[in-house]
């Protein structure tokens, strides 16, 4: 029994030793996050990779979403599990004022310098957006003939029924601001979403609309033939067609795509080291090596793109992008919003 | 406890001692009950730029807004349908698994908990497969000239009735069949013996005897299909709305830690409530020993 109870102390202590050890992270690694699939991929070659070359530390990337990081540091926001948070305009506004991120100017991130002052502005001092990206129409070849060429078409012909069309799911971090995109699409504006409303009421009673729960979900859906078209990125789209689907068409719609500007920032609580990962991302260098992977827009202005994506990043001016006063009405009444897309739309 | 010490045996009522009672119960009050209480009584600020209301709100929201109130039945109303579906099913298999399967009773046992082993994600997509427009449910209906274009099924409350009803159907099996195979098959042969048929035997005797089995089903099943979210974002499209599904919500882009609080406690009512009238309404109806 005494023998028996030994065993079982030492179980306890050394397995107690175990984890701890296990648990205990190096001071000069940091974690940094990114959105799922070929984001990952992109994220810890071009950015991770390099940061780890250059000062010999490790960059932990962990996949999620940022509401799910912004908890996360807010849970422990003077020893954050998370460095460096990746998020959209909105909530890289609602994170400064709510005091998870630092303030970041070129002093902080040198590179900074070197980005186009209006990905800077985008995010209202809160650092600066590394890509950009528009939510584009991809269509299937080979259901859609005559694909159409403007958002307002192709709402109205999948209110027509010429297609099944696949929308983001409200579930979907972005889905605030492409309310917002599409309000402003029909002559409205963030203090008045009827008009997106009324035009997606229209879509959800045609029974031709069908959501996609998250980015991989829309590629399953034009595989499996679920869905003809949708709306979709552009950089993500091209990436799936570069792997050997070549049926998947992309079209930027001449009424101007919304804009989304992805922004890095770090942890208000986090060390020293993650300004020199963020200054890796604003980069030229990694920004091109991710743009290649990524197939978005970068917002350094010295990057060299390849020939490929010359043709394939549409520039913000003939883009829909919210300033930062319209990111923060965003930010303030997106929960607002969700709620009355549950009621009244459902998708 | 029977113990053995120096090749003699004592028996000796099994008695724990009070540093466990106190270890377990202050673990279950720090991990279970405190954080019930926080939940309740939310207060939390957010780094967020939406409106702060106090947790109050969003009770007085649930309980009065007709939409929430329909969501609240909603959930109720999925949950139960689901385990009748699975009972349904569940209980001829159990059935078969107990009395006739013989010596393929352990292949059977394997099927049913092999698909556990499995992500629930990852069978949850495989229907995803099989309902699509494409998929190979639309193609054999329209060869068989049963649709003449294909059906949506994906994206409706029944697909996604269907994919909780696949996950959680062997927790039923396995819960009927264990009480099952505690019967005193003896019971069932008195029954026919005195004119019986098998049909009155089943519901006088066998089917009493079995209601453990399906009360402990009744509330596994209920209690996953209660909480369950990634079924019916996967497969219901946004047609059918829960508060699992509304919880999530709030986490991944409202961030309304009030709200979600509020939608938690609700959900955890309803279980609790569920729990109670499974014990006081299933009793068991043993037969005492000869």
């Amino acid at each position: 029994m005494l023998r028996n109870k030994r065993w079982i102390q030492g179980s306890v202590i050394g397995s107690a030793m175990l984890f701890s050890g296990a648990a205990a992270v190096s001071a000069e690694e940091i974690t940094v996050t990114s959105f799922g699939g070929i984001w990952e991929t992109a994220i810890t070659n071009c950015f991770a990779a390099e940061y780890e070359k250059r000062t010999g530390h490790k960059a932990n990337v962990m996949i999620g979403s940022p509401a799910q990081w912004m908890s996360q540091i807010e849970a422990n926001p003077d020893n954050p599990p998370i460095d460096v948070i990746v998020s959209t305009q909105s909530q890289t506004v609602a994170a400064g004022e709510g005091g998870l991120i630092s303030r970041a100017g070129p002093n902080e991130i040198p590179n900074l310098a070197d980005v186009d002052p209006l990905f800077i502005d985008a995010v209202d001092g809160w650092g600066g957006c590394f890509d950009f990206g528009s939510f584009v129409i991809a269509y299937n070849k080979d259901t859609v003939k005559n694909p159409p060429t403007s958002l307002k078409e192709f709402m109205d012909r999948t209110i027509a029924g010429d297609w099944v069309a696949s929308f983001p799911s409200i579930t979907y971090a972005i889905m605030p601001d492409i309310i917002w995109s599409f309000a402003e699409l029909y002559g409205g504006s963030a203090d008045n979403v009827d008009p997106a409303f009324d035009i997606f009421k229209k879509v959800k009673a045609s029974g031709n609309a069908i959501a996609w729960a998250s980015v991989t979900d829309f590629l399953n859906q034009m595989s499996t033939g679920d869905a003809d078209i949708g709306m979709y990125w552009d950089g993500r789209a091209y990436s799936f067609i570069d792997k050997g689907n070549d049926w998947m068409g992309v079209i930027t719609p001449t009424d101007k795509a919304y804009m989304s500007c992805v922004a890095m920032n770090k942890s208000k609580g986090a060390p020293d080291a993650a300004w020199e990962y963020l200054n890796i991302v604003f980069e030229a260098g990694p920004q091109s090596c991710f743009s290649d992977y990524l197939n978005y827009g970068v917002t350094n202005q010295k990057v060299q793109y390849s020939e490929k994506m010359k043709d394939r990043v549409t520039w913000p001016k003939d883009l829909r992008a919210p300033s930062t006063a319209t990111s923060r009405k965003i930010a303030e009444n997106a929960a607002d919003w969700i709620e009355r897309w549950n009621k009244e739309i459902g998708l | 406890m029977i113990l053995k010490r120096s090749g003699v045996t004592t028996v000796s009522a099994g008695v724990v001692s009070p540093w466990w009672i106190a270890f377990t119960g202050l673990f279950l009050v720090v991990f279970f009950v405190l954080p019930i209480v926080n939940n309740l009584l939310n207060t939390t600020e957010l780094a967020t730029l939406a409106k702060q209301r106090p947790i109050s709100f969003y009770y007085h929201k649930l309980f009065t807004d007709p939409y929430y109130i329909r969501i609240v039945f909603d959930t109720v109303a999925l949950s139960v349908g689901v385990t009748v579906i699975c009972i349904i099913i569940g209980y001829p298999v159990a059935m078969f698994l107990v009395r006739h399967s013989g010596k393929w009773s352990g292949f059977i046992i394997f099927l049913l908990i092999a698909p556990l082993l499995t992500s629930i994600i990852m069978r949850t997509f495989g229907w995803r497969v099989l309902f699509a427009r494409r998929g190979l449910v639309n193609d054999f209906l329209i060869w068989a000239d049963i649709l003449d274009k294909p059906f949506m099924f994906l994206n409706s409350a029944s697909s996604a009735v269907v994919g909780l009803v696949h996950v959680l159907v062997p927790f039923m099996v396995l819960s009927i069949a264990s009480v099952l195979r505690s019967i005193d098959l003896q019971l069932e042969e008195s029954a026919r013996i005195l004119g019986a048929s098998r049909v009155k035997t089943f519901l006088k005797v066998t089917f009493p005897l079995s209601l453990d089995g399906i009360g402990t089903g009744f509330i596994i099943v209920f209690l996953l299909a209660n909480g369950s979210f990634v079924t019916l974002l996967l497969l219901g499209g946004g047609d059918l709305k829960t508060l699992p599904l509304l919880i999530y919500q709030q986490f991944t882009i409202s961030r309304d830690f009030q709200f979600a609080a509020a939608m938690s406690n609700v959900l955890l009512a309803i279980a609790v409530g569920c729990l109670y009238l499974q014990l006081r309404l299933i009793r068991r109806r043993g037969v005492k020993g000869s």
